[in-house]
């Protein structure tokens, strides 16, 4: 048998079509399954925002509940200035009082001790005197104290008025240290909803925890596309990137600050000077984990950009810096997650 | 002298072709812009009041621990125009329109967030 070339040519372009067709149904049936669930809530004295993605929905939602569950647990436990916690029990107590504060807090106040030392003290768990006197706990009244309090106060942000034992019990031997594990929890938080998630069959989910998130798997058609605030505009943008199976963290000094006589005040603080620090107007770290990523965000901008870039290399992070010049600084492996740049930034 | 050779598909079988594989893709490439049938939640300290389409016009009051926070939709934009707060973030945060895009007043517990199916060139998140 022998088929005309108009034959084969009428042959071929219906095998194609057919093929187009089918490949764009079987496409459209697998967007189809993908259900996205999204819920936020005000937690931590933050927003946080859960983005779920996956074939079956019912299964979503309860993720999504146990989820909450857990975040409220754990704002619970981390939290310094009120509540049950082991955590405002410690701060709450009389110097000198053992409180065992349980695995999640002494274990993540180990970590944050730990980091402490490794960013040379850059970023402390220890700072709560110094942001209970500058207001900012709980948000409560920011406002500039007298110098002569900051520097009363600079003593007891020192960790050594604080002692934490094999078995999770901490003691508070001086009575003015407050611990505040601010600039850790809320990253740990995230790591730990990321892991209850994944445990729950979850493989595609954000949890963005006022701009700390962490991101699995991906969007759909690509990887979840993450945009950078710029640091003079909230309603612009820095850069973009594109990212899955990574925590992206943002610190910067447009957020959670006043300003008095033209002068901003941030609270992002230099232990070293019980002041905000001046190094650089924002940094955003990429790396696996959420909590640490939290914490070399804050230790970074204290340390400004060279000392800054180098421990995040250290710490196998990757870095994108916008300094006081307003430009854009980044180690070379942030490259490949950049997908845009602001041109007044450097773009 | 042998027969010319003429190509297996002639310009209009390609053109046929074209338009077929249009077709097939145009559901795919067609994913929703998030303007029609997006929906503007808003929550206070206590979670969701109010899931309102975005293409609607409206005007909402609402208490927060500060006073009052006002938020207009109007011709397919969300913004908080007024707020009691000191840093005056979720006023800056602008207009809304795009699913992803939110605006949080962290001292007065008021949040905007537009939803919806994202367009591909919409971000899922932004870090700040």
């Amino acid at each position: 048998v022998s088929l005309s070339p108009g034959r084969l040519r009428l042959a071929a372009a219906a095998g194609l079509a057919l093929a187009l067709l089918g490949g764009a149904l079987l496409a459209s049936r697998r967007q189809a399954s993908s259900e996205l669930v999204n819920d936020s809530r005000f937690l931590m004295g933050t927003y946080i925002q859960l983005t779920l993605r996956g074939p079956d929905k019912a299964a979503l939602d309860a993720a999504m509940t146990a989820a909450w569950q857990e975040m409220t647990r754990l704002e619970t436990a981390f939290d310094p200035w009120k509540g049950e916690g082991p955590l405002h029990r410690l701060n709450d107590s009389p110097a000198g009082t053992p409180v065992p504060l349980g695995g999640d807090v002494a274990d993540l106040l180990r970590l944050a001790l730990d980091f402490r030392t490794r960013s040379s003290g850059a970023f402390s768990p220890t700072l709560g005197a110094m942001i209970r006197l500058w207001g900012f706990a709980e948000m409560a009244d920011p406002h500039l104290p007298p110098a002569q309090a900051i520097a009363d106060t600079l003593p007891h942000v020192d960790p050594t008025g604080l002692t934490l034992s094999e078995n999770g019990t901490a003691v508070r031997t001086d009575p003015r240290l407050l611990v505040d594990l601010g600039g850790i929890a809320k990253g740990e938080i995230v790591d730990k909803v990321a892991q209850l998630l994944t445990r729950r069959g979850v493989n595609d989910f954000i949890v963005n925890a006022g701009g700390n998130l962490l991101v699995r798997g991906d969007r759909g058609d690509g990887p979840w596309k993450i945009g950078v605030a710029d640091p003079d505009d909230r309603d612009a943008l820095a850069a973009k990137l594109a990212v899955t199976d990574l925590a992206v963290v943002t610190s910067g000094d447009y957020e959670r600050f006043f300003e008095k006589d033209g002068v901003r005040y941030h609270h992002i603080f230099d232990p070293a000077t019980g002041y905000p620090a001046r190094g650089m107007r924002s940094v955003t770290i990429v790396a696996p984990s959420c909590g640490l990523s939290d914490a070399l965000s804050t230790a970074v901008f204290v340390l400004g950009e060279d000392r800054g870039l180098a421990l995040a290399r250290n710490s196998g992070a990757e870095v994108m810096i916008i300094g006081n010049d307003g430009k854009i600084r980044q180690t070379p492996g942030m490259a490949k997650y950049v997908t845009w740049t602001s041109p007044k930034r450097g773009g | 002298v042998g027969r010319p050779v003429r190509p297996f598909f002639r310009p209009l079988d390609l053109l046929v072709l074209v338009l077929l594989a249009a077709a097939a893709l145009f559901p795919l490439l067609r994913r929703d812009t998030g303007e029609a049938g997006s929906t503007v939640v808003i929550s206070d300290g206590k979670g969701i009041i109010a899931c309102l389409p975005l293409a609607v016009d409206r005007t909402l009051r609402v208490p927060g621990p500060l006073g009052e926070t006002v938020v207009e939709i109007k011709g397919g934009v969300a913004r908080v125009l007024t707020s009691p707060c000191p840093e005056r973030a979720c006023i800056l945060s602008g207009g809304l329109s795009r699913p992803g895009q939110s605006a949080i007043c962290l001292p007065n517990l008021v949040a905007v967030t537009v939803r919806g199916n994202p367009a591909p060139d919409d971000l899922d998140a932004i870090s700040r």
